[in-house]
């Protein structure tokens, strides 16, 4: 049964991981978006994630399991099917960005002017300028923040176990019921989430160190 | 990030439409003996016997998914899948969202409760009773039982709420007189609290199998198939296997 | 579209139940963060050992492992069952409201001690030269640390509001039980998860309304001071 409940801890890394992947995409599009001088582009960018940000967790993971199909028969008339995990994915990775793009604009503002107008003055094309001068310095003021979000994801996503994703919760709950030890089973659960978090936050620090070794 | 998502949503609409020849069942596998999940994480029970018989005998290909009762339906109408075989009370209010097959078995509800507690639907009017979310169960108490005094908790099935009591965290259950017949006979020191409730409103008539609104080609398969069963005699043993008493 | 002034009276029942677990997981994580930051800030051996422990734990798992362990958990155990304690277990609201409360103990802990930690090492040294004793010092370094608590404890609160909702998994009829019920019953998925998002919305900002008056009257109180 511990096999069983280790597999789904992969289920449980792989869902995080791909999350982490979208949302960070998805963050820096918000982040831009909520940067933009056109209104029309950041007042619904601020509206978003202001939203996802006050709303509980797991509306946001059932208002898409049961809405988005929903949702997207009413905008186009077909019926289009997510898998619950593409589900999960789905509300984690919106979740995620909605916090990360605010962790990004502190960091890109966090970037001194300077450094934009010295390469500007040295002649430096704008692209060259904000991949290899800005980029690199909002990364590292963005790091300590990221790492934060990223333990939360990992922690939300046992909120997908409740629309019938297969993750390492989903388990416990199946082992827990067949073999009437609930607090065995959520408690080995409990201590296989804590091994992912420890592991990770080494991880964040090693990486935090690598991006400041200059400082 | 947009365009990623349509991909997406295009890549799952052209898996679905070229797999349309299987038939994808739905349950929801926490509610023996009618569907539940063995030691080996198989879908077994009496529904699921019985949907292998229709399939085998429609000559259909099927397949089989296990989801929370209460999302059953809304899967059903986004069609993610085509049927839901899980106990399933043909009520009214549901069939206004699916379709439902003839029905394949015949249904009623009771009180089960700590014996010797109460003798009477009466003496459990003012307890706390739990229920299986989104079921008949729960709207016939939300709209008969609660002014009278009677409290319900949801559960996302039966099994949990039936634990939660003997852990005595309530004081009794609501449910399908055939799921609690089969806990019964394993619990002693439990009992049924009056009579059987056979409300048309709520219980219908029995159990169907719900279909998509208009697959009307899969329910004169399904329909079919089983009046062949139940000619043939292969409905009854399958009976017989389940519900011996 | 046209039934959610149906669905809103259903969903607003669900308030006082929310805000009811809400305040109550709030109240006993305070006094849990309080007694941490304490035994944390004066350094008690083998309590702060234990006190990270407890941090490191509930802040390193989800919180709905915490709930069904605190909810499921005893159940395995029948001297547990038999014990005077099992009259309050039995209860799902005494379960969500350790479960808020220990949880948010640990995460209002850490935000105690970031801010007691933030107070510049000088002050306390300062104030040590000046010849006041521990608690005087501590009390210096709370008045300065308390300026940051302020805001930083009002997302705290949202924190626990939000996660109150997981309180429908152990079959409590807050907002988010309710509107569950209401889906599983009228399949109107998008109305009535969008109403009670609403309302949550709603709470919150109503909320943080409330902590941005709290801290202007903090702030005139210290500059008074």
């Amino acid at each position: 049964m511990l096999t069983h409940l280790l597999n789904a801890a992969l289920m449980t890394l792989g869902l995080a991981l791909v999350s982490l992947a979208f949302g960070l995409v998805l963050a820096v599009l918000f982040s831009a978006a909520e940067m933009s001088r056109q209104a029309w582009l950041r007042w619904p960018a601020v509206t978003l994630t202001t939203t996802l940000r006050g709303l509980p967790e797991i509306l946001v993971v059932f208002f898409i399991y049961f809405g988005s199909t929903h949702l997207l028969f009413l905008l186009t008339g077909e019926y289009l099917e997510f898998s619950p995990f593409w589900c999960g994915v789905t509300a984690l990775s919106l979740l995620f960005a909605a916090y990360a793009a605010q962790t990004l604009r502190g960091a890109l503002n966090a970037v001194p002017r300077g450094q934009r107008q010295a390469a500007q003055a040295l002649g430096l094309p704008p692209l060259y300028t904000f991949f290899h001068i800005v980029l690199p310095q909002t990364w590292r003021h963005a790091l300590p923040g990221l790492g934060n979000q990223w333990l939360i994801l990992l922690k939300d996503t046992a909120l997908v176990s409740l629309i019938g994703v297969h993750d390492l919760m989903h388990q416990a709950k199946m082992i827990s019921a067949s073999s009437y030890q609930p607090f065995t089973w959520y408690g080995t659960a409990a201590l296989i989430y804590l091994a992912i978090t420890i592991i990770s936050q080494h991880g964040v620090r090693r990486l935090q160190a690598r991006v400041t070794r200059y400082d | 990030m947009n365009k990623t998502l349509l991909s997406l949503a295009l890549l799952a609409a052209s898996v679905t439409a070229a797999q349309a020849e299987e038939v994808k069942f739905v349950t929801n596998a926490a509610y023996p003996p009618f569907e539940y999940v063995d030691d080996n994480n198989e879908m077994q029970g009496f529904d699921i016997d019985l949907a292998k018989a229709l399939c085998a005998q429609a000559e259909l290909e099927c397949s089989f998914h296990n989801q929370a009762f209460d999302s059953l339906i809304p899967s059903l109408k986004f069609r993610r899948y085509h049927a839901a075989i899980a106990a399933m009370d043909v009520t009214p209010e549901r069939a206004e969202q699916v379709d439902f097959s003839d029905i394949y078995y015949e249904n009623s509800a009771v009180f089960v409760a700590p014996a010797g507690k109460y003798d009477s639907l009466d003496a459990l009017l003012k307890q706390t009773v739990g229920v299986q979310n989104g079921t008949s169960h729960q709207k016939y108490i939300q709209d008969k039982l609660e002014a009278k005094g009677l409290q319900s908790r949801p559960y996302q099935s039966v099994q949990d709420a039936l634990l939660d009591m003997t852990n005595g965290r309530l004081d009794g259950v609501f449910a399908d007189t055939a799921v609690v017949g089969e806990w019964l006979a394993k619990q002693p020191g439990y009992t049924v609290v009056g009579e059987a409730i056979t409300d048309e409103g709520y219980f219908g008539t029995g159990f169907g199998i719900a279909v998509t609104k208009g697959n009307q080609a899969l329910l004169d398969q399904l329909n079919e198939a089983l009046a062949e069963l139940k000619a043939d005699g292969r409905y009854d043993s399958l009976y017989q296997k389940y519900f011996p008493h | 579209m046209t039934d959610w002034l149906e669905y809103l009276p259903t969903l607003l029942q669900g308030v006082g139940v929310t805000l009811w677990i809400t305040c109550s997981g709030l109240l006993l994580g305070l006094l849990i963060a309080l007694v941490l930051t304490w035994i944390l800030e004066q350094e008690v051996p083998v309590l702060t050992q234990l006190a990270e422990g407890y941090l490191l734990l509930l802040t390193g798992t989800p919180l709905l492992v915490q709930i069904f362990l605190i909810y499921y958990g005893p159940a395995q155990f029948d001297w547990l069952k038999a014990s005077w304690a099992w009259q309050y277990l039995r209860e799902p609201g005494f379960c969500i409201v350790l479960a808020l409360g220990l949880n948010a103990g640990a995460y209002t802990c850490r935000l105690f001690k970031g801010a007691l930690d933030a107070v510049p090492k000088g002050e306390t040294l300062a104030c040590r030269a000046l010849g006041m004793n521990a608690w005087q010092t501590l009390n210096v370094k709370l008045r300065h640390a308390g300026r940051r608590v302020i805001p930083a404890y009002s997302n705290e609160v949202i924190l626990v509001l939000k996660g109150s909702s997981l309180a429908s998994t152990i079959t409590i009829m807050d907002i988010m039980g309710l509107a569950q019920r209401l889906n599983a019953q009228t399949y109107d998925t998008l109305v009535v998860f969008a109403l009670a998002g609403v309302i949550y919305l709603a709470l919150n900002g109503t909320l943080t309304l409330l902590f941005r008056l709290l801290e202007r009257r903090a702030l005139i109180f210290q500059t008074q001071g």
